[in-house]
């Protein structure tokens, strides 16, 4: 599933980022790559969203988590 | 690199160390690392990278000369370093793929500035700037070559390769710190968790935000008031009257040039720096301890409707101090149209420099509703940004891609008040500098051309002549009398100077009281005043919640303020108000916008600041008279 739609304090396994080579080079150096393990903090309706990895709080706008597809673990 | 984040951090030193490039890693933050309980072996982890780590405190200046020490000797060594040196390698099959391209890459005539592994592993993740570069220095698209290499590589692993070298990247790097790094059992920090469930809920989010940026206002202008008072009676009624002393046996055009253009212009604007310190502090506070991202984070969803992610809102904010710091730091953004538009509105973010003009008009026309009638100056300047934003955005040359917001937000720190200070002093510096340059020049030229020809009275000068010619073009906004008109060209310069030049073209002079002089009970009398703004800056910030009134008393108890209530109506002083707050902000703002986006942004810039004011303080002017205002 799509990582706007995981909800709050579910940890989650990304599968897959969809969209091209500048999106995925700026989510892998933040520690967002196929593989990486992630928590949901904060997932409101509407604005954008806040996944913990690595101990680090990560903003992350709607737009781009529909493109970051996740597994729940 | 920040040693509470190592995974992260480490990314980026893996792809440094492909680049083959000397260095020393200092791993800052340590002592936050060291009391949230993690545990590091150094030398099993310099042994690991092959690069000397050294741990830093940068706030506390700790391990720094270490550091700089192994960075001289590393630059020193000039020893080449070469993968084997680093010995951080990629899995067997990889690697094996890789020297292969290197061999291939070996007959190419390449540009020898460029590792060969380097180029073969940007080569096989498909880097499109890399090819580009390449192409262009070489004449010549050699990815081709790399084809075989990716191939066999996307086969084994079932993936593109990009996503397989950023997967391996991260495994070599779990690899060390798994045998490196002991993590602390709970490493969640309480503190940060629990006010970011407040700050960042998305009822409570955007109502503790403007009430953050009320309290940094009625902050800023309570704290600063009694200082404002001081530097100008220290200015006017001390330096004044002591340089007054000294030049009474010179030429009058001399003592005029000094007192009138130099002390009087420079002297008013300089009175503002209180003003200045205490915004740059509150702006350096709210950078440093991390809720400047959290607002970013918060107001996401409004900067989305004017084609904007939220992290463009952090320069406009910034805008607040001064615009040109806050145009340099649109390079945050990772969309080239982001960073213009956000570019093109952050003049209309109210910076420091305009204060001083809504201090003057707000203490002769307004002086019950004074902080609201400032409050309402920067709240238009944000409305005029969104509707312009709202107009721009769906206009081909800012058509923006939507660009996502993607932020980290760190945890919260309490900064240290040696990093606040030093913020704060670099910005005053800067305006300081200001004062010492552009405006002082501005105020020479602008004495001449209101004293020339000489022995004419201002009236006659050439400035008037020019203002005159041009004045009834502004006849609509209110504000067409020609010393007003010839006061806006010194805010082309530095709006800084928009004060000192209306005192100029009023013919304010400065009254010097004769009274006996005594050095020393003046300079008691000034140290005595400081203690007591000192006091007073205390008891204003914190003892009432509504933002008070600060009154300049050589403006308000003076000619100036009578020579002010000639030219303006209330009404046409908001609209003058309003011009200002909407046009060109100085002329180092559009110096940075040229250097960082070009002529063509730079004269549409022109064009935007100079018709947007117009129409707006236009509209305010008349549609004020219809509803009985004079």
């Amino acid at each position: 599933m799509p990582l706007s739609m995981a909800s709050r304090d579910k940890l989650l396994e990304i599968v897959s980022i969809v969209g091209g080579r500048n999106i995925k080079q700026r989510l892998s150096a933040l520690g967002l790559y196929p593989g990486s393990v992630i928590k949901m903090v904060t997932n409101d309706f509407g604005g954008p969203l806040i996944v913990e990895v690595n101990n680090s709080k990560i903003a992350i706008g709607r737009g781009m988590a529909q493109k970051i597809l996740v597994n729940e673990i | 690199m920040d040693s509470t984040n190592l995974e992260r951090n480490l990314y980026l030193t893996l792809l440094l160390m492909e680049m083959e490039k000397p260095m020393v890693i200092a791993l800052n933050m340590f002592d936050e690392f060291e009391k949230s309980g993690y545990k590091i072996d150094l030398d099993k982890f310099r042994k690991y990278l092959g690069v000397d780590v050294v741990p830093t405190v940068a706030t506390k200046d700790k391990g720094l000369k270490e550091l700089i020490d192994k960075a001289i000797k590393v630059a020193k060594s000039k020893k080449q370093y070469r993968k084997m040196e680093y010995r951080l390698l990629f899995d067997k099959f990889i690697e094996n793929e890789i020297d292969g391209l290197v061999e291939k890459l070996k007959k190419e005539e390449l540009p020898n500035k460029y590792p060969l592994r380097w180029l073969a592993i940007k080569l096989i993740e498909k880097d499109e700037y890399v090819i580009q570069i390449l192409k262009k220095e070489i004449g010549k698209d050699i990815s081709p070559l790399a084809k075989e290499h990716i191939m066999a590589i996307e086969e084994r692993f079932d993936d593109d390769t990009e996503t397989i070298l950023t997967e391996a990247r991260y495994g070599i790097i779990n690899g060390i710190l798994k045998d490196v790094l002991k993590k602390p059992k709970n490493y969640n920090i309480p503190f940060t968790e629990k006010l970011d469930k407040i700050v960042t809920n998305k009822y409570l989010g955007l109502p503790i935000f403007f009430a953050l940026m009320y309290i940094v206002f009625k902050l800023t202008f309570d704290g600063s008031g009694p200082f404002i008072d001081w530097v100008d009676g220290f200015i006017n009624g001390y330096i004044g009257k002591y340089v007054g002393l000294a030049f009474s046996s010179a030429p009058h055009w001399i003592k005029s040039l000094v007192i009138d253009g130099i002390i009087g212009g420079v002297g008013l604007v300089l009175s503002f720096v209180p003003l200045m310190m205490f915004i740059y502090f509150f702006l350096a506070l709210l950078e440093e301890s991390g809720y400047m991202s959290r607002a970013a984070f918060v107001l996401d969803k409004i900067m989305h409707s004017i084609g904007l992610n939220g992290k463009s809102f952090i320069p406009m904010i910034l805008g607040f101090g001064c615009n040109v710091p806050a145009i340099y730091a649109t390079r945050a953004l990772e969309n080239e149209k982001d960073r213009k538009l956000t570019a093109v509105l952050v003049p209309f973010m109210s910076c420091g420099a305009r204060l001083p003009i809504y201090a003057l008009f707000t203490s002769v026309f307004f002086v019950k509703y004074q902080a609201s009638i400032v409050l309402l100056m920067y709240v238009l300047g944000i409305i005029v940004a969104i509707g312009v934003g709202l107009l721009l955005k769906n206009t081909k040359p800012f058509e923006t891609a939507k660009s996502p917001l993607l932020l980290e937000l760190p945890p919260y720190r309490i900064p240290s008040a040696k990093m606040l200070f030093s913020s704060t002093w670099i910005r005053t510096r800067s305006f300081l500098k200001k004062a010492g340059s552009i405006i002082l020049l501005a105020m020479v030229v602008l004495w001449a051309v209101i004293n020339l020809p000489s022995g004419s009275s201002p009236d006659n000068s050439y400035l008037a002549k020019a203002a005159k010619t041009v004045a009834p073009i502004f006849a609509p906004t209110g504000f067409d009398r020609w010393q007003t008109v010839a006061s806006i060209l010194p805010g082309v310069i530095a709006k800084e100077s928009v004060v000192g030049a209306l005192g100029q073209t009023l013919g304010v002079e400065e009254k010097s009281e004769k009274e006996k002089a005594s050095f020393i009970e003046d300079s008691r009398e000034q140290i005595l005043g400081l203690t007591r703004a000192v006091i007073d800056s205390f008891k204003n910030m914190f003892g009432s919640l509504t933002p008070g009134v600060f009154e300049i008393e050589s403006i308000s108890n003076s000619t100036f303020s009578q020579k002010i209530k000639s030219v303006f109506t209330p009404l046409s002083a908001f609209s003058y108000m309003v011009f200002m707050l909407l046009f060109i902000p100085c002329i180092v703002t559009l110096a940075a916008i040229k250097q960082e986006f070009g002529w063509g942004l730079m004269f549409f810039e022109i064009g935007l600041l100079t018709v947007i004011p117009y129409i707006v303080s236009t509209v305010i002017y008349q549609g004020g008279r219809l509803l009985g205002f004079h």
